[in-house]
Parts: C-alpha cells; sequence; structure tokens
C-alpha cells in the first residue's frame, strides 16, 4: 500500500494578517510531540486517566513506535468523515495533550532526505518549532488524510 | 620527583625523537582529517566531507525508522537526520554523554549527522602516511575503511564518508 497526499481538503486557514498558518493538535508521546491538523478532527473526549480500553486503536502503533507506550491522560479522537483516506470516521487514542497551536507554513521545516527516503508510508510529513511557547522541542507533522492508493 | 632518576640525556634524545617524528616535507601534499573515536576505537574523516561539528544537542525521535538513526536535529533551520555511528560500525560499548558530538557530513546533495563519542582532533597529515587498511578483520564494517595510520601509538582507521553517506541515504544496507 502506497500513501500520497491529497491536496483535496484544505489543512491551512490564513490570520488576519495575511500569514498562511497550519492548526495543529499537538500532544505527547514518551516525550515526543506530535501534531494533528484540527480540521482533519471531528471530536476530542478526554477518557479516565490511565484508563485505554483493549478494542480501541492507539496511536504509537500507527506511528511506528516498536515499544509499549503508558497512556497516563488519554483522549479519543475521531477523524472527519470527508477525510480521502483509510482513517475517515476512525477513532484513535492519543495520550497527553498539549494544546492546539498554529504555525506559520513558512516557518515548517521540511524533513531531510535521509528521512523522507524512509517515511515514505509514514503519516510524518514535517516538522515544526514550538520554541514561541517556550520549548525546544520539535513537534513532528501528522497528515492523516494521505490517502491509500495504487502506484 | 626522583632527582636520581631523571637522566637530562635520556630526555634530550627524546625530544630530538620527537621532533624528528614530527618533521614533515613541507611541499608533500597534505590530507585534513578529523579524528573521533567511538567507544574504544579510534577512527578518522576527510575533513572535506565534514561541513559542522556540533555539540551534544537535543535529537528529536522520529519513530518508524530503522534503529541506526537516532532521530533529527536542527541547525539553524534546516532539519538534519543523525543516526548513531556507533550502530552503523557495529561497535557495542559506545559512551553517551555531554562529550558527543555531531559530525554533519555533506556530499554534493546528501548530508546527514552521524553521532559519535568523542572529536580528539583535526590535522593535516602527509598522504604517504596512510596506509591502505590491511590490518582489518573482513567484517561487514569493514567495508567503510579506506586506510589508516599511526597517532598516538594507537590505529587510527579512515572511514569512508561517501560510503557512510549511501548507507544513511538507503542506498546500501546497513
Amino acid at each position: 500500500m502506497i500513501f500520497a497526499p491529497t491536496p483535496e481538503i484544505q489543512t491551512t486557514t490564513q490570520t488576519e494578517t495575511g500569514a498562511t498558518v497550519l492548526e495543529a493538535l499537538v500532544f505527547t508521546i514518551k516525550m515526543n510531540y506530535f501534531g494533528i491538523p484540527v480540521n482533519q478532527i471531528e471530536s476530542i473526549q478526554s477518557l479516565p486517566e490511565d484508563t485505554v480500553p483493549a478494542s480501541e486503536e492507539k496511536i504509537d502503533r500507527i506511528l511506528g513506535f516498536t515499544e509499549d507506550c503508558f497512556y497516563l491522560f488519554p483522549s479519543r479522537i475521531t477523524f472527519k468523515s470527508g477525510l480521502h483516506s483509510e482513517y475517515a470516521s476512525r477513532t484513535m487514542i492519543i495520550d497527553g495533550l498539549v494544546g492546539i497551536f498554529e504555525f506559520r507554513l513558512n516557518h515548517l521545516l521540511l524533513l531531510p532526505k535521509a528521512i523522507e527516503s524512509r517515511l515514505s508510508n509514514s503519516l510524518i510529513w514535517a516538522a515544526a518549532r514550538l520554541e514561541e511557547q517556550g520549548l525546544r522541542d520539535l513537534v513532528l507533522l501528522l497528515n492523516f488524510n494521505r490517502l491509500a492508493s495504487a502506484s | 620527583m626522583d632527582a636520581s632518576r631523571f637522566d637530562p640525556k635520556d630526555l634530550l634524545n627524546q625530544i630530538k625523537q620527537r621532533q624528528q617524528d614530527e618533521i614533515i616535507d613541507v611541499d608533500e601534499e597534505t590530507e585534513q582529517l578529523v579524528i573521533i573515536s567511538v567507544g574504544n576505537d579510534w577512527f578518522a574523516l576527510h575533513g572535506r566531507y565534514v561541513k559542522e561539528i556540533l555539540p551534544d544537542m537535543p535529537i528529536t525521535f522520529v519513530p518508524g525508522l530503522p534503529d541506526i538513526f537516532l532521530g533529527l536535529v536542527n541547525v539553524r533551520g534546516e532539519l538534519e537526520s543523525v543516526v548513531d555511528m556507533a550502530k552503523i560500525l557495529q561497535i557495542p560499548d559506545a559512551r553517551v554523554n555531554e562529550l558527543n558530538r555531531i559530525l554533519i557530513l555533506r556530499e554534493e546533495n546528501s548530508s546527514s549527522g552521524f553521532r559519535v563519542d568523542y572529536v580528539h582532533d583535526i590535522i593535516d597529515l602527509p598522504k604517504s602516511r596512510i596506509a591502505p587498511a590491511l590490518n582489518v578483520a573482513d567484517t561487514a564494517r569493514s567495508r567503510y575503511f579506506i586506510g589508516e595510520f599511526e597517532r598516538a601509538s594507537r590505529t587510527v582507521l579512515v572511514l569512508d564518508a561517501s560510503r557512510l553517506l549511501r548507507t544513511v541515504l538507503q542506498d546500501e544496507i546497513a
């Protein structure tokens, strides 16, 4: 299965100053920051602390973490039905919600060739800095609107 | 210090010997080399491939990558991949501490960071001092060795930076 980006669904908005920004829901898994475009998410629901039903799909598996992740502050997100990918309307468990942040598109950092070539089937497509929020870490940006298609 | 054991003649001879060792033909072509260590082994990289030497800095882990990858670093607004030189060279006893350095290697349009234990020195060595890497066991890692020389009573293996980069860029399997 090969994933390809689909530009059909708008993932950006414009600020009052005209800058194009990506609004992303930032969360942490194993001390690593990830961001999902807000306009790919239908709803977010907090779950009781340290409680993840076994039947739920956890995001660490999708992202390729090989070791088990412990979800202390889990939330259930539901993706929009309009996504042009297998994730449309699906629910997924994430952990450690940080908040919603705006990232200017021209400030996003493209993945280096060595990593991009190894992540052709991954949801990770770019990174962004959280320095303005006082964090030195990078946020790895995800796109759940990557279409499963035949090459 | 025990004065009876101090022999000025010996000392003088040692100094003369050292000076002779250091004398080089100024017309001889030299090679700039960055000397590093990983675990207990010393290696060298040709300076023309080393774009930058960065201090130990936070590396962002990226899930789903082969285990030679440590992740990403942000170098003045540009992302660079970082791989673990110890994993590539199959050295189990690498030291992770604040003395670690990230060498950014570059060739044409390819670049990547390589984390090493320590950067010892940057030297200009006459090319004649670099011998073929013959005294190395034929293992998977030996394909990265393109020469060797003696330094501070140690054998320093010269690494093939171009091949290291090809491994990172998936043109070759690590």
